[in-house]
């Protein structure tokens, strides 16, 4: 189905389960996500929210193409993934990039930040010159100065490093960004400071993020939708206001956020 | 058991493949045993057909494969052209001599390389210079290769006549009595006994030296030390159990090796092991005693493997539950 | 001395050594299977640097060798002829490495003396340019063998850890059966599957890839592993996403995090290597003569006569003994810097 649609992104019944075990032992099923759904709109945050363990990571890998679901549908754009052949799929699938919570992990250690931030460009066949130029305007897209593009990973903080991933990410330019437990290990200011980097990017790029996180205060500050996922299943979606009303969660954590700031003082 | 079985199975498997990689061998092998006979003038072309019809050595592989398969669940293992006797007892007897001084060789070394290893790990912590002189040591007999250490004691055998340089019995011993025999043997195994020691205690004495190292240093006998504990207590009660369980493996290794270590040192110093029969078989292209000498080695080594494994599975109960899981 | 200018060291006399026995006909004064039939087992030529009446010091000479008169077989000096070692002299041709051609030696002697640093063989053959030549042949049959087995080993283990599955299972029981066997065992027969009269050329190629073939088992398993874990990072999950395809992840990314692997093994496989060679020449079935190699030169010593009475013979074996304590120590230093990485 190629029809346009008003979502960027959007998952239909998704289901996986892992199997453990040799072939002459019974077998161990962790059934890791199912019957998972979701819609995303254009310049949207959701926020998938739960435990650790509960299937969040395998539906961002799933989502990315890293692992191939068992049943259900994923649709980009309006088309679904599966009506297209591979290569199509390939190209398609870059409009969803992934950013990882180890940013230590996510960097080559050997290689400096603008090799690391041109890759993606290296790969789609780019010449040197131009992904060099691309790069390092990423780079200061993310609030890291070119004068260090030749340092290596562990020269950089644990947020300099998560700013370089998401400047990677932007260099194809993708419309979803799914962010997987990104404020991780990072000092709260810090974490204050990606998410405000990120909430500039969203308006200057127009990007929808799916931002996985086990803190619902945090994601209620920073999304517009909230799933709740327990054991592979989303068991509550909706918005902050109504998680507030549902969780009483501190009114002024929802106060804090951006939109509600500014609505608040236009007085609407 | 389920494990133990498993790892029977795994071995079964392993030998099954050994000795089709070694027919595989065969077939790409240039020339045979009888080469050497066409060039003989003396020998009709006729005499040397016949003989190779006769042993069957025009035949296709599959069919050599399983007349030989046959050949070993009757006991005879193929068919020696050198000897011209069935392959199997030629194996067995050399393999007896060997074992005799492999055995002999694998016990002294390991009763010298555990004390000595442990001697060396223990004094680190008060008398360094013992374990550093033992390192010294080590490393020099480790970088000195079997081969020069064999012309070393032929050396010394033909200067001082201590000992017998080579062969294993001296041929006026067959008439004389059990005990003079025995000395007579006695004297035979010095030279290739003290290399074989020699040769692998280096490698052995590390592994003692580093296991021990390694449980002394780890967390529970670290704990144990803060309890004050004494010293020997220490060691022997705590650190050397845990040290156990990478020496088994080692042990099972050293076992499966029993037929193969020597090769060398039986060529270099005439005893008649299974080494000297292997290299004549190769140079004379006489292929089942080839084969038949590999195959017993594998099963040498996939036993070893399985020793291990049972002392393994009795010494470290962390597999015991593995299993039962 | 700190551990790192050690190991430069350690590394800077290992590749001495082979340059030098590479210069082999450039140091040594003779062809190396030029016969001399009339002086069979003589003993190092000493080199005199004073005459025996005065105690000014000159410059080093030889005096002329005759036969013992009195007991065959013996060698004597006969200081009433000297002749004066001199250096860069021009005697046999040889080529280095196949491309320089020259005749021109380090030092000699003028006819009709003869330098033997370090005695003659059975046929009156210089030992000590066969020493060089022959260390040569068991050097670079080591290095060469070792770079094989590396090479077989890091492409079956790169391919086996990063396709999994059935790749990875076929190899992996190819590699349980090959460290199943015995290894000199599997070196004598799969030698022995080989034909048995080959000329120097072929013989050493023979050798270098029966020896290394043998070996790629434990460096396989090995390599595998730094592979496992290294294509489960998230850079490489990334760079994927990117678009990277197999080669490219196995090439950027994967590839680097098994140098420091394949450096260890080297250490560890150089000195077993040389050793194979030495030991199937000793045995015959490596390289035959008249081409040199420290291990055809050492057969002659299983003969209790030779060995008894001409020590001189044994050089090429004392000299393993160095080269091995090079590697031994550098592959320990290598380990331990690894270790201590990761």
């Amino acid at each position: 189905m190629n029809s346009p649609s008003e979502f960027v992104l959007e998952a239909r019944n998704l289901a996986k389960t892992y199997t453990q075990g040799k072939w002459w032992q019974k077998k161990f099923h962790c059934h890791a996500i199912e019957n998972v759904s979701f819609a995303l709109r254009p310049h949207e945050t959701l926020a998938l929210v739960g435990e650790s363990g509960c299937g969040k990571t395998t539906l961002a890998m799933c989502l990315v193409g890293l692992e191939t679901p068992d049943s259900g549908e994923i649709l980009v754009e309006g088309t679904s993934l599966q009506s297209l052949g591979k290569s199509e799929r390939a190209s398609v699938r870059r409009e969803i990039q992934l950013i990882f919570q180890d940013s230590a992990g996510a960097l080559n250690p050997r290689m400096s930040a603008i090799e690391i931030v041109e890759e993606p460009l290296l790969l789609r066949g780019q010449p040197r010159a131009e992904r060099r130029e691309s790069a390092e305007r990423r780079m200061e897209d993310v609030g890291i100065s070119a004068k260090w593009k030749h340092r290596l990973p562990h020269e950089f903080s644990g947020g300099q490093r998560q700013r370089l991933a998401i400047a990677r990410a932007l260099t194809l330019k993708p419309k979803v960004l799914i962010l997987d437990e990104v404020f991780e290990g990072l000092d709260l200011s810090i974490q204050g400071q990606i998410a405000n980097l990120l909430i500039d990017l969203q308006q200057a790029h127009g990007l929808s993020y799916i931002c996985i996180s086990h803190n619902l205060a945090l994601a209620a500050q920073f999304a517009d939708t909230i799933a709740l996922m327990d054991r592979g299943r989303i068991v509550e979606k909706g918005s902050p206001e109504e998680f507030q009303r549902r969780h009483s969660l501190p009114s002024a954590l929802t106060a804090s956020r951006p939109e509600a700031a500014m609505s608040a003082h236009s007085g609407a | 058991m389920l494990f133990l079985t498993r790892r029977l199975l795994h071995g079964i498997l392993l030998l099954i493949g050994v000795s089709l990689l070694s027919f595989l061998f065969l077939q790409l092998a240039p020339g045979n045993f009888f080469d050497e006979m066409r060039l003989n003038p003396q020998i009709s072309r006729d005499t040397v057909a016949a003989l190779y019809q006769q042993y069957g050595l025009g035949k296709p592989l599959p069919v050599r494969y399983f007349a030989w398969l046959e050949s070993v669940a009757k006991g005879d293992w193929g068919v020696s052209f050198a000897y011209n006797s069935p392959v199997a007892p030629l194996l067995f007897s050399r393999s007896r001599n060997t074992l005799l001084l492999t055995g002999l060789a694998t016990a002294f070394s390991w009763m010298i390389a555990i004390p000595a290893g442990v001697l060396s790990a223990a004094s680190r912590r008060r008398h360094r210079w013992v374990d550093d002189t033992g390192t010294l040591i080590t490393t020099f007999l480790l970088a000195t290769p079997d081969l020069l250490l064999a012309l070393g004691v032929l050396w010394l055998a033909i200067h001082t006549r201590w000992f017998h340089a080579g062969g294993m019995l001296s041929p006026e011993s067959a008439d004389s009595s059990m005990p003079s025999r025995m000395k007579d043997l006695a004297l035979h195994l010095v030279a290739p006994l003290v290399v074989l020691v020699l040769g692998s205690l280096p490698v052995l004495v590390r592994h003692v030296r580093a296991a021990v190292v390694d449980a002394l240093n780890s967390p529970h006998v670290r704990a144990v030390e803060a309890h004050g504990i004494s010293q020997s207590r220490i060691l022997f009660r705590h650190a050397l159990p845990t040290a156990a369980s990478p020496l088994i493996s080692l042990f099972g290794f050293s076992l499966g090796s029993l037929l193969s270590a020597s090769v060398l040192i039986e060529v270099i110093m005439n005893w008649p092991g299974l080494g000297p029969l292997l290299l004549e078989a190769i140079l004379a292209r006489d292929v089942y005693v080839v084969i038949g000498s590999v195959m017993l080695s594998a099963m040498f080594v996939v036993c070893g493997m399985l020793i291990a494994d049972l002392l393994l599975f009795l010494a470290d109960p962390r597999i015991r539950t593995e299993d039962l899981a | 001395m700190s551990s790192s200018k050690k190991t430069v060291v350690l590394l800077a006399g290992l590749c001495a050594l082979h340059l030098a026995v590479l210069l082999a006909g450039f140091l040594s004064p003779y062809d190396p299977v030029r016969q001399n039939r009339d002086i069979p087992f003589a003993p190092p030529t000493p080199i005199h640097f004073a005459a025996s009446r005065s105690i000014r010091v000159s410059s080093p000479f030889v005096c002329a060798i005759d036969e013992n008169r009195n007991e065959p077989d013996q060698y004597v000096e006969n200081c009433r002829r000297t002749y004066p070692v001199q250096l860069l002299v021009r005697g046999a041709p040889y080529t280095l490495l196949g491309i320089v051609r020259s005749n021109l030696h380090l030092f000699g002697v003028s006819a009709p003396a003869r330098l033997f640093l370090m005695g003659t063989d059975a046929y009156g053959r210089d030992v000590f340019s066969r020493f060089l030549f022959g260390g040569e042949v068991t050097l670079f049959a080591g290095l060469l063998a070792t770079a094989l087995t590396l090479i077989l080993g890091a492409i079956l283990g790169i391919l086996s850890g990063y396709y999994g599955g059935w790749v990875d299972a076929v190899v992996m029981r190819g590699a349980e059966l090959f460290l199943a066997l015995p290894w000199l065992y599997l070196l004598f027969a799969l030698r022995a599957f080989l034909p048995l009269s080959l000329n120097a050329v072929q013989a050493f190629l023979l050798l270098i890839a029966v020896i290394g073939i043998v070996g790629w088992a434990r460096p396989a398993r090995m390599i595998r592993g730094v592979v496992l874990s290294s294509r489960e990072r998230h850079y490489v999950l990334a760079a994927r996403l990117f678009g990277g395809s197999d080669g490219y992840l196995m090439r950027r990314h994967i590839m680097p995090d098994t140098y420091s692997i394949v450096m260890t093994q080297a250490a560890l496989l150089i000195p077993q290597y040389v050793l194979a060679e030495v030991v199937l020449s000793f045995l015959g079935l490596g390289v035959g003569e008249p081409t040199p190699s420290w291990g055809n030169m050492l057969s002659t010593l299983q003969q209790y006569s030779v060995l008894a009475s001409y020590w001189w013979m044994v050089i090429p074996g004392l000299a393993l003994v160095p080269v091995f304590l090079g590697y031994i120590i550098l592959a320990s230093d290598l380990s331990l810097r690894e270790t201590g990485r990761t």
